[in-house]
C-alpha cells in the first residue's frame, strides 16, 4: 500500500514538471499548444543519448531543457511570425520531432531509424544512481527526493521569473494582447520566450522520465498531453481559492501527484485493463464539475453575503 | 507635435468588401493641442486613430510624432509615443492581473522590459497616491484583480496607465461610449484633469456633441474618410449642437439620418 | 542506284543486329530474381514467400518458461532467450507471377498445411484469488499480434500449472499505449509483490525491468525483436539478469533454407542485402550466413549506405550470379522496398 502510494507520488513529480510546462502555455499564455507531446520524448530522447555518450547526466538534463526551448521556439515561431494558428503550429513541430527523436537517438546507436534507447545498461549513466548510492536509498526514494528537489526549485524561479518585468508582460500576453502592444510589449517576443520555457520545463521532464523507466522512446509521448491538463485542472479544483501564484503552480503540482496516484489505484483495483483510458476520462471530468460546481456554489455564498 | 499627411488607407483591397477608410487625412497638432474627433459612423474617427497607434500599416502618406517618421513603426514601438484608452473597458487592461501589476506595465511603456522584479516599493507607494486621486477607492484594492473593476474603475485605471509615463499624445477612443452618463461623466472628468495636470497633448474621439464642445481646444469634423471641419480656440468655444448638425448637413447629404451624430 | 539500295540494306542489317544486341543486353538486366524478405510486410511487396513469426506459439513458449521458473526454480539469468520453434509460411504468387517465378509444389503444400497450434487453455488452473502463483502481464497496447502472444502465455502457463497441480492469479493490465502507464503498471505489479512479470513489448518489457531492479522478480518479455538491443539481456544465450523471454524476430535461418527449398536445389547462392548502418539487420545477415555454412549454401552480401545504393547493389549482386535474394528486417530497405521490386521488374 505504502510502496503503492510512494511509486504514485514519485511519477506524479517527474509527470509535475511537464504539469508546470503544459500550464504556462495554457494557462499564462493561454495557448493549446501540442508540442508537448514531441517535446516530452525530445527530452528523454537527448538526455538518453548523452547518457550514451557518457555526458554527466545533470548537463544532460540541461541540455535537454535547451532543446525544449529551441522547440518552443520553432512554435513560437510559426505561431507568431509565420501566423500559423497555434494549434496547427504546435501540431506541425510535434509531428516534425517525431523524426526529429529518431536521428537524435540514431546518434547514440550510429543506427539509422533508432525509435528506442534503452538506459538499462547505463544505470551508472543517470542521474538518479550516484544519488541513490550517496543518499542509500533506494531508486523510488531517491527520486521522489530528487524530484520534490527539482519541483520545488523550478516553482522558485517560475515565481521569481513570473514576478520580473519580463514575466509579467508574458503574463499579460496571454491575458490581452492588444493592450501589450499598447504598452508597449512585443507580444510575438514575449509568445515566443513563453512557449520556449514551456517547452523547456515538458522537455526537462522527458529527461527525467527516461532515465527513471530505463528508456527513451519514440512514442512515449503519446497522452502526455492529456495528463498535463488533467494535472492543472485537478490542481485548480483543490486550490481553487488561491491567489498567491506559488501556490497555484503547487496546486499543479498535488493535480499531478494525485492523479498519478488514482491512476496508480485504479490499476491496482483489478479494474479491466481495457478500462484504463475510460477510468482517465472520468477523473478529468470529475475534476472539471467539481470545479464548476464549487465555483457556481461560491458564486451564490457572495451574492447571499451581499 | 503629431503630423498626419496625406494618409490613406483602404481595408480588403482588391475584393468585393473593399472599402476606403481614410482618404487622404491631413491634421497638424500643435503642442498642449486636445482635439476631439466627430463624425458619423464609419467617417474615419477610430481608424484615424489607429492609423496614429499602429495598428495596421497605412497605404500611403506619413505619420510624424514630435517630428519623428512613425509610418512604418510597427504598434509596440510607437507605443513608445502614445497614451491609450480604448472604447471597450476590457481592451485597456489586463483582467487577470492586479491593478498595482496593471499600473506596474504601463509605467514601462517604451522601456525596454528586464530581468528586474516587475514592481517596486516605491512604485507602490507612488501608485497609492495616484490612484487616490481618481477618488474611485481603487488605492485600498491595489492587490486586487482588474476583472473584478467595474467598466468605469478600468476606464479610469486605463486612462491612468496611459498617463502615468507621460506619453507625447494621448489617444482616448470613445473611451466613454460603453458607460453610464454618470460614470462617462466622472471619466471624462477624469480625463481632462489628467490631460490638463500633464500638459498633455490629446485626441478624444466622442460621438456626443456636448462632449465634443464642451471639452478640449479644437475640434474635428470627419465624414468619408476626411476631415471636414476643424474649429479651435475662441471660434470652438462658441459652437453649439445646432451649428454642429448645419455644418454636417452642408458637407454630407445623409447626415441627418445618422442618429449616432445627434445623440 | 544500286549502291545505293545495298548501303541501305546494309544499314537496316546494322540497326537490326543493334537493337537485337541491345534486347539481348536487357534481356540480361531483367534477369528476375526470387526474393526472400525477413518480413511479411515486406515479402508482400517484393518476396516471393517467407516465414513470419506466430505470436501465439511466441506467447506459448514464454508461458512454458514461467512454468519453469515458478514450478521448477529455473534461473532466469541462465534461460536463453527463444525464438519462434513454429513459424507460419506464406507465399506470395502475386510477385511470383510478376517475375515468372514458379513456386513449387511442396512449398505450396506446406504453406497451405500452416495454422497454429492452439493449446487448450484449463480454466481452473486460474483463480482470482488465494492462488499458488501470482502473475502480472503488461501489455502495451491492445493489437492482434500482441494479444496473441497474451492468450498463448495464459493457455500455456494454465495448462502447466493444472499439470502441476497448483493454481494462478493473473494481473492482465494493458497500457493501452501510454507509456506512463508502462511505469505506474510495472510498479503496481512490484508493490504487490507478483511472482513473475510477463511482458509484451519492446518499452513496457524495459519499464518493467527497470522497476524491477531491486526486487529482482522475474521479467518475461515477448513481441521484442531485438532484446540485446533494448538493453534487456546481456545477450541471447545467456541473458544475466532477471530478464529474459522471447523474440519475435524473423525465423532468419528458416527463411534462409526456403530459398533452397524454393529453387528445390542445396546448389544455391544467396545474395544478402542489407544496411550496413543497422546493427539488427547485420545481426540478422550474421545468423543467416551461418545458416549457409551449415548447410553448404554459397552466400555473397552487399550493405547498402542509404536508399539510392538500391539499384547499384542489386547490380552488384546480379553480377556475382546469385540465383535469389534475402532482405533481412531493416528500416531503410523497409522503405525503399517497392524500389527493390522495381528494380527487380528491370523497371
Amino acid at each position: 500500500m505504502l510502496n503503492l502510494l510512494l511509486s504514485g507520488v514519485t511519477q506524479g513529480l517527474i509527470w509535475a514538471i511537464l504539469a508546470l510546462g503544459v500550464y504556462l502555455s495554457y494557462r499564462i499564455l493561454d495557448v493549446a499548444d501540442l508540442t508537448c507531446e514531441g517535446c516530452i520524448t525530445l527530452g528523454a530522447s537527448v538526455a538518453a543519448m548523452l547518457i550514451w555518450k557518457e555526458v554527466n547526466p545533470v548537463l544532460g538534463v540541461v541540455i535537454a531543457f535547451l532543446a525544449g526551448c529551441l522547440a518552443g521556439i520553432i512554435t513560437g515561431i510559426l505561431q507568431t511570425k509565420l501566423k500559423i494558428p497555434p494549434i496547427l503550429a504546435g501540431i506541425l513541430t510535434m509531428i516534425s520531432l517525431y523524426s526529429i527523436n529518431i536521428h537524435i537517438m540514431s546518434l547514440a546507436t550510429g543506427a539509422s531509424g533508432t525509435a528506442n534507447l534503452s538506459l538499462l545498461n547505463f544505470k551508472n549513466g543517470t542521474i538518479f544512481a550516484p544519488l541513490s548510492d550517496l543518499l542509500g536509498l533506494n531508486k523510488t526514494m531517491t527520486a521522489l527526493i530528487l524530484g520534490i528537489v527539482i519541483v520545488v526549485l523550478i516553482i522558485a524561479v517560475m515565481y521569481w521569473f513570473f514576478g520580473t518585468e519580463i514575466g509579467s508582460a508574458i503574463r499579460a500576453t496571454g491575458t490581452n494582447e492588444k493592450m501589450c502592444r499598447a504598452q508597449g510589449i512585443n507580444t510575438d517576443t514575449t509568445k515566443i520566450i513563453g512557449l520556449a520555457l514551456s517547452n523547456g520545463l515538458i522537455a526537462t521532464s522527458g529527461a527525467l522520465l527516461c532515465q527513471y523507466q530505463g528508456y527513451s522512446d519514440v512514442n512515449m509521448g503519446v497522452g502526455s498531453i492529456v495528463i498535463g491538463l488533467a494535472s492543472i485542472i485537478i490542481g485548480e479544483a483543490i486550490f481553487m481559492k488561491a491567489k498567491n501564484f506559488a501556490v497555484k503552480l503547487s496546486g499543479i503540482i498535488v493535480g499531478s501527484v494525485l492523479y498519478r496516484v488514482v491512476v496508480t489505484f485504479v490499476i491496482a483495483s483489478g479494474m479491466p485493463s481495457t478500462d484504463l483510458k475510460l477510468m482517465t476520462a472520468v477523473i478529468v471530468i470529475v475534476a472539471l464539475v467539481l470545479t464548476s460546481f464549487a465555483g457556481k456554489f461560491k458564486k451564490k455564498g457572495a451574492k447571499t453575503n451581499a | 507635435m503629431l503630423e498626419l499627411i496625406d494618409v490613406k488607407k483602404t481595408f480588403n483591397p482588391g475584393t468585393i468588401n473593399a472599402k476606403k477608410a481614410l482618404c487622404g487625412v491631413d491634421l497638424h497638432l500643435n503642442p498642449g493641442d486636445f482635439v476631439t474627433i466627430i463624425g458619423g459612423n464609419g467617417a474615419g474617427k477610430s481608424t484615424t486613430l489607429n492609423a496614429i497607434a499602429g495598428v495596421w500599416k497605412i497605404d500611403s502618406g506619413k505619420i510624424k510624432i514630435d517630428g519623428i517618421d512613425v509610418s512604418k513603426l510597427p504598434e509596440h514601438k510607437r507605443a513608445k509615443y502614445l497614451g491609450r484608452v480604448f472604447q471597450d473597458p476590457m481592451t485597456g487592461t489586463a483582467a487577470t492581473m492586479e491593478i498595482q501589476e496593471n499600473l506596474a506595465i504601463a509605467a514601462r511603456r517604451g522601456d525596454h522590459r528586464t530581468l528586474r522584479w516587475g514592481i517596486t516599493a516605491k512604485e507602490r507607494k507612488e501608485y497609492r497616491e495616484l490612484l487616490a486621486m481618481l477618488d474611485l477607492g481603487l488605492e485600498d484594492r491595489m492587490t486586487s484583480k482588474v476583472g473584478l473593476l467595474s467598466g468605469g474603475q478600468r476606464q479610469a485605471l486605463t486612462l491612468l496607465m496611459a498617463t502615468l509615463k507621460q506619453p507625447k499624445i494621448l489617444l482616448l477612443d470613445e473611451h466613454t461610449a460603453a458607460l453610464d452618463p454618470k460614470t462617462a461623466a466622472k471619466v471624462l472628468e477624469i480625463s481632462d484633469m489628467l490631460i490638463a495636470e500633464n500638459n498633455l497633448t490629446a485626441m478624444m474621439v466622442t460621438h456626443n456633441m456636448r462632449d465634443a464642445i464642451a471639452h478640449g481646444n479644437r475640434l474635428i469634423m470627419m465624414n468619408a474618410g476626411k476631415v471636414i471641419f476643424d474649429v479651435s480656440g475662441e471660434e470652438k468655444k462658441k459652437l453649439t449642437v445646432d451649428d454642429l448638425i448645419q455644418k454636417f448637413s452642408q458637407n454630407s447629404g445623409d447626415m441627418l439620418s445618422d442618429r449616432a451624430l445627434l445623440s | 542506284m544500286k549502291l545505293f539500295k545495298r548501303l541501305t540494306a546494309i544499314a537496316l542489317a546494322a540497326i537490326l543486329a543493334c537493337s537485337c544486341m541491345m534486347m539481348a543486353s536487357c534481356e540480361q538486366a531483367n534477369n528476375k530474381l526470387p526474393i526472400v524478405c525477413g518480413e511479411t510486410g515486406m515479402n508482400d511487396v517484393a518476396g516471393v514467400a517467407t516465414y513470419g513469426v506466430n505470436y501465439y506459439s511466441l506467447g506459448v513458449k514464454a508461458g512454458d518458461m514461467a512454468a519453469d521458473i515458478l514450478l521448477n526454480g529455473a534461473d532466469v539469468s541462465t534461460m536463453s532467450v527463444q525464438m519462434d520453434p513454429n513459424p507460419t509460411l506464406t507465399i506470395n504468387e502475386t510477385v511470383a507471377a510478376e517475375i515468372g517465378f514458379t513456386i513449387p509444389e511442396a512449398v505450396k503444400a506446406k504453406a497451405t498445411a500452416a495454422g497454429a497450434n492452439t493449446v487448450t487453455r484449463v480454466e481452473s488452473a486460474i483463480v482470482e484469488s488465494g492462488a499458488d502463483f501470482t502473475v502480472g502481464i503488461l501489455q502495451l497496447v491492445q493489437h492482434v499480434a500482441l494479444d496473441q502472444s497474451n492468450k498463448g502465455f495464459q493457455d500455456q502457463l494454465s495448462v502447466r500449472m493444472a499439470e502441476a497441480g497448483k493454481t494462478v492469479t493473473i494481473l492482465d493490465e494493458n497500457a493501452s499505449n501510454e507509456q506512463s502507464n508502462n511505469v505506474t503498471i510495472a510498479e503496481n505489479f512490484v508493490a504487490q509483490k507478483v511472482d513473475l512479470i510477463y511482458t509484451i513489448a519492446t518499452s513496457s518489457s524495459q519499464a518493467a525491468a527497470a522497476a524491477t531492479e531491486e526486487s529482482k522478480i522475474p521479467v518475461l518479455f515477448n513481441a521484442v525483436t531485438d532484446p540485446v538491443g533494448a538493453g534487456l539481456v546481456a545477450s541471447m544465450e545467456v541473458p544475466g539478469g532477471n530478464v529474459s523471454g522471447v523474440s519475435d524476430i524473423n525465423p532468419v535461418a528458416q527463411q534462409v533454407s526456403l530459398i533452397s527449398e524454393l529453387l528445390e536445389t542445396t546448389d544455391v547462392k544467396i545474395g544478402f542485402l542489407y544496411t550496413s548502418a543497422e546493427a539488427n539487420s547485420k545481426y540478422q545477415v550474421d545468423l543467416g550466413i551461418a545458416e549457409c555454412e551449415a548447410k553448404g549454401y554459397e552466400y555473397v552480401e552487399k550493405g547498402i549506405g542509404d536508399i539510392n545504393d538500391i539499384q547499384a547493389a542489386f547490380t552488384a549482386l546480379l553480377a556475382e550470379g546469385v540465383d535469389a535474394i534475402y532482405i533481412p528486417t531493416d528500416n531503410t530497405l523497409a522503405n525503399g522496398i517497392a524500389t527493390v521490386h522495381s528494380v527487380n521488374m528491370g523497371e
